[in-house]
């Protein structure tokens, strides 16, 4: 953590270099990160590392020529050689269909969601929490992998039309899985604050749910012919819709596809494209999810309705998406550097319903397929927002209102938008926080609901 | 920054003070990337950017504890030395037995610099973006129903110090290069997505500006987008189970998911059970040696020597050099990507010592990573048929070209992919193209029916620099090599049924 001064004092600094230049813009975006993960494999940290990173990333735009430049070297020559490099890509031929469209300017600290414990949350304790969840899962005959996350960070953002905007943030997660005799079963949890965690309750009710693996899983697809698909009805569990969620927006509500006619969106703005128990709003300063005061071209978050009761309303812009369809920034922006891949929610949430998963299962009379969550999910086709992937820890077969028993893990095809308007039940909403942690640590994360779903088609067994 | 050997041997002193059973460092001074991104006559991205860093692993008590820092300044190395070590001792109260390491040899002021023959950081951009912009006019030229078109440009160099308490210490520079070009044709809710050399940004290699050179873009514009557009009207791929022939980069892609992820050792022995996640291969490693993982045409080989791989280096980031071995040999599973702490465990499940040494192929994408056993250029050796007769003797079948998506289940059994391109095969002949062609299988049943594989002269490497894998998530470069192949009863259709 660098704190609000100096990042202040980096941004300033380097936009003072810029400036001296007289570009027509100039942006700055300076990411920080200290994260500690925790990894189990065998019911034994195997893995256990620290990274303390930064990000700065410049852009300029220069007659409607733009130019880019990063480093994680925060020194005044370094920055200076940014800097530099950013005005000097400018240079080259090809120009911008129109400047950035940016409607304001936030000065100064913008709260995030900060907690010192979880900050400071040490190898120590997380080892200790690890251990809780080992001995309770090996005192049950289960054996332990997890991943145990914890880590603070910091966001500021400054340009050339006044804005200098600051937030930090903590984040604490973990997700499990059990594996007993016949198969896994899996459960995650997250907040930015680390005690809201209650790892024995975690723990416990992730042995309850692993007693659901009961016997040897049945293979559905067994003693099919080749070929043979199936349709059954599906219970999710909130990991999977989310990821569901998550891949609709990606391809559906991000901007640029929009304006590319490759979102679901196109040509049906206004009409009605889901259920009516469907809506889907983006909202970075609802503490259901995680707070994230502002984008990283600085635009305050707010809430903004992509579905609202099945009507398709809107997409998310950053400022050159804003320009370019003449409307406002909807704070959706990646940041400099990032703004060829469009614009994206990153806080995600889908209204829910009063239906307990208890009540989905209990009111399926017919086959129907319980998902607690889905493995390598990826787009057959963008534009129907068609996906495909496995089933995982924990798949099961519902009949007659109870589950019957555990099958093998099976593959989806099938287009979310079909699925979105075929919802039967909703749960309330959790936050879904499972982060893969590739890149910078931000304030990110998806709320959704357990979902009943009609007829989804399923292509084959990890058997078969 | 003092010597990046001195800074290294500073760490290590540190970590054999606090009485590390052994230590490593990896130190990069610099990695400078170049990204040109023209989307419709537009610059939309022009991106130069310089990271550094270093990461210390140590081993105490048996047990590994690792941090990093992006600052390898002088001042932050007790601090992250301390920080390893912390996390080492709280690892410790999880710990069951003891990471043994195998032997490696030591390696005193060894270096690698990855071959190249004109420096892309020397070219000019202003000549990168007039290629990108030439090829995007004649994509947009041959077609008013292509809307979009894209024409990218990447390079990389890192340079990175790895030095260990054993002695050992490697500097390597390697260079990376890659580019392609794509068109997407729109026409109503219809679209389709043509690309070249490959999808996904094109294709990689260690290899400089040549590289590039070589693709000859400009003469394949024309052609990308004109089968974006003769997509659109084509017929969707029937559903059916026939012979398919998949071309060299499809082909690589599935050695990648379906072979080179599934004999990772340490996705074997359940380290990535939390993301990427196990193998098929678990229950079956006592088989190793005479298990059956494809039919006698099936020959797979890891190989980090290869010239131009974008998984080739001189050593990996335990410092172990680089090697070339058969995984599969005429079908038959001989072999794994393992580790030095691997090579012990699994020798121990096996119950002799069928593992001698790592076999190199430990890779961190940055130094603010731990190494995990990655695959390096994971190649399906050529066979004997030309490619004509492969055609000539296929009487029903698919021709499937270049990845549109895919997917595969954590043991890596159960594929799905969709491609760009499909081509019917009848009597021999190649006929009109059919769009939106995906196909399914299981790896092993899969791999044992291929029956025909072509020759050396139909061989292509095809990089592949989005492997992701590990938590926190790493992005891995790695390669692969493959010539056009053949398999039987395969289940294939349409996406959009």
């Amino acid at each position: 953590m660098l704190g609000e001064k100096r990042c202040f004092e980096i941004l300033k600094s380097g936009l003072k270099l810029a400036q001296n230049k007289k570009p027509d813009y100039a942006e700055f975006l300076l990411l920080t990160w200290d994260t500690y993960v925790t990894r189990v494999a065998n019911s034994q940290i195997h893995q256990n590392v620290a990274e303390s990173e930064c990000y700065l990333a410049v852009d300029i735009i220069n007659n409607l020529r733009t130019g880019s430049s990063a480093t994680n070297i925060l020194t005044d020559e370094s920055i200076r050689k940014t800097v530099d490099s950013a005005l000097d890509s400018t240079q080259h031929k090809a120009e911008l269909p129109s400047a950035l469209k940016l409607d304001s300017f936030p000065h100064g600290v913008m709260p995030g969601r900060f907690s010192e414990r979880t900050a400071s949350f040490s190898p120590e304790d997380r080892a200790r929490w690890i251990k809780t969840l080992i001995d309770m899962a090996s005192s049950n005959g289960l054996t332990t992998s997890a991943k145990f996350q914890t880590g603070s960070g910091e966001i500021a953002v400054a340009n050339s039309k006044g804005t200098l905007a600051y937030t930090s943030f903590t984040d604490a997660n973990i997700s499990a899985i059990l594996t007993g005799e016949h198969d896994s079963s899996y459960a995650a949890t997250a907040s930015q604050e680390v005690t809201e965690i209650d790892i024995d309750r975690f723990s416990e009710d992730l042995i309850s749910k692993s007693r659901l693996q009961k016997s040897a899983p049945r293979d559905l697809f067994a003693g099919k012919k080749p070929g043979e698909e199936m349709k059954f009805d599906v219970i999710l569990e909130p990991a999977a819709a989310a990821e569901w969620l998550d891949f609709l927006s990606y391809t559906g509500f991000n901007g640029l596809a929009y304006l590319e006619e490759e979102s679901f969106l196109c040509g049906h703005m206004s009409e009605k494209v889901m259920g009516e128990n469907v809506t889907i709003f983006d909202d970075g300063n609802n503490p259901a999810g995680y707070i994230f005061p502002f984008d990283f071209e600085g635009t305050p978050k707010k809430r903004v309705m992509f579905i609202e009761r099945g009507i398709g309303k809107n997409v998310a812009r950053d400022g050159l998406l804003a320009a370019k369809m003449k409307l406002e920034s909807t704070g959706h922006s990646l940041g400099a550097g990032q703004r060829h891949n469009g614009a994206l929610p990153l806080n995600l949430m889908m209204e829910g319903g009063d239906q307990s998963l208890d009540f989905m299962i209990a009111s399926s009379e017919e086959p129907t397929i319980y998902v607690t969550r889905f493995h390598y999910t990826n787009i057959a086709d963008r534009k129907e927002v068609i996906l495909t992937g496995m089933t995982k820890d924990g798949t099961f077969l519902v009949e007659k209102g109870e589950i019957v028993c555990p099958i093998v893990n099976l593959r989806y095809l099938q287009s979310v938008v079909e699925s979105f308007n075929q919802i039967e039940m909703l749960s309330d909403p959790v936050r879904v926080h499972d982060p893969e942690g590739y890149g910078a640590l931000i304030p990110s994360c998806t709320v959704a609901p357990a979902l009943k779903i009609r007829g989804v088609r399923f292509i084959g067994s990890t058997g078969k | 920054m003092v010597d990046e050997k001195e800074f290294c041997e500073r760490v290590l002193d540190i970590a054999i003070r606090k009485g590390a059973n052994y230590a490593d460092v990896r130190v990069i001074p610099y990695s400078v990337s170049e990204d040109i991104s023209v989307k419709n006559g537009v610059v939309e991205n022009l991106e130069y950017s310089e990271l550094a860093g270093f990461g210390v692993r140590v081993l105490v008590d048996g047990v590994w504890g690792f941090a990093s820092s992006s600052n390898p300044v002088e001042k932050e190395i007790p601090r992250i030395v301390d920080l390893a070590f912390r996390i080492a001792k709280a690892s410790a109260l999880t710990r069951k037995k003891a990471i043994k390491l195998s032997s490696g040899l030591i390696w005193k002021n060894a270096q690698y610099l990855s071959s190249f023959s004109i420096d892309p950081f020397k070219v000019s951009r202003e000549e990168k973006v007039d290629l990108l912009v030439k090829a995007d006019q004649l994509m947009r030229k041959q077609s008013s129903k292509v809307k979009i078109t894209e024409c990218d440009l990447s390079f990389n160099r890192t340079v990175k110090f790895f030095s260990s308490t054993e002695g050992t210490n490697i500097r390597q520079e390697i260079i990376i290069s890659g580019g392609g070009i794509s068109a997407r044709a729109v026409e109503g809710d219809e679209v389709q997505t043509r690309s070249y050399p490959n999808s996904f940004r094109g294709n990689f290699a260690t290899k400089g500006f040549e590289l590039i050179e070589a693709m000859n873009l400009l003469d394949h514009a024309p052609r990308v987008a004109a089968e974006a557009e003769e997509l659109l009207s084509a017929q969707d791929c029937p559903e059916q189970e026939t012979a398919v022939i998949l071309m060299p980069s499809q082909l690589c892609l599935q050695i990648h998911e379906s072979i080179g992820h599934a004999v990772e050792l340490d996705r074997i022995l359940g380290s990535e059970i939390t993301y990427a996640g196990g193998s098929f291969l678990t229950p079956l490693l006592s088989q190793i040696g005479s298990f059956r993982y494809g039919s006698p045409l099936v020959n797979i080989t890891a190989d980090a020597t290869l010239e131009g791989g974008l998984g080739s280096f001189g050593f990996d980031d335990e410092g172990v050099e680089a090697k070339k071995f058969p995984l599969i040999s005429e079908g038959i599973w001989k072999d794994l990507l393992t580790s030095r702490e691997t090579v012990a465990e699994a020798n121990e499940i096996l119950g002799k010592e069928y593992f001698h040494s790592s076999n190199g192929t430990m890779r961190s994408s940055f130094s603010n990573r731990i190494p995990l056993i990655r695959m390096t250029n994971i190649v399906m050796e050529p066979g004997e048929t030309s490619f004509d007769d492969l055609i000539a003797s296929t009487e029903d079948g698919l021709l499937l070209d270049t990845n549109y998506s895919w997917s595969i289940d954590d043991l890596r059994k159960n594929f799905s992919f969709a491609v760009e391109v499909a081509r019917p095969i009848k009597n021999g002949k190649i006929g009109s193209i059919f769009r939106n062609a995906h196909y399914t299988g299981i790896t092993p049943v899969f791999w044992n029916s291929c029956d025909a594989v072509c020759g050396k002269q139909w061989w292509e490497m095809f990089g592949t620099p989005n492997c992701g894998k590990g938590q926190p998530g790493q992005i891995m470069m790695v390669g692969h090599g493959a010539s056009p192949a053949r398999f039987r009863n395969v289940k294939v259709g349409s996406k959009k049924k």
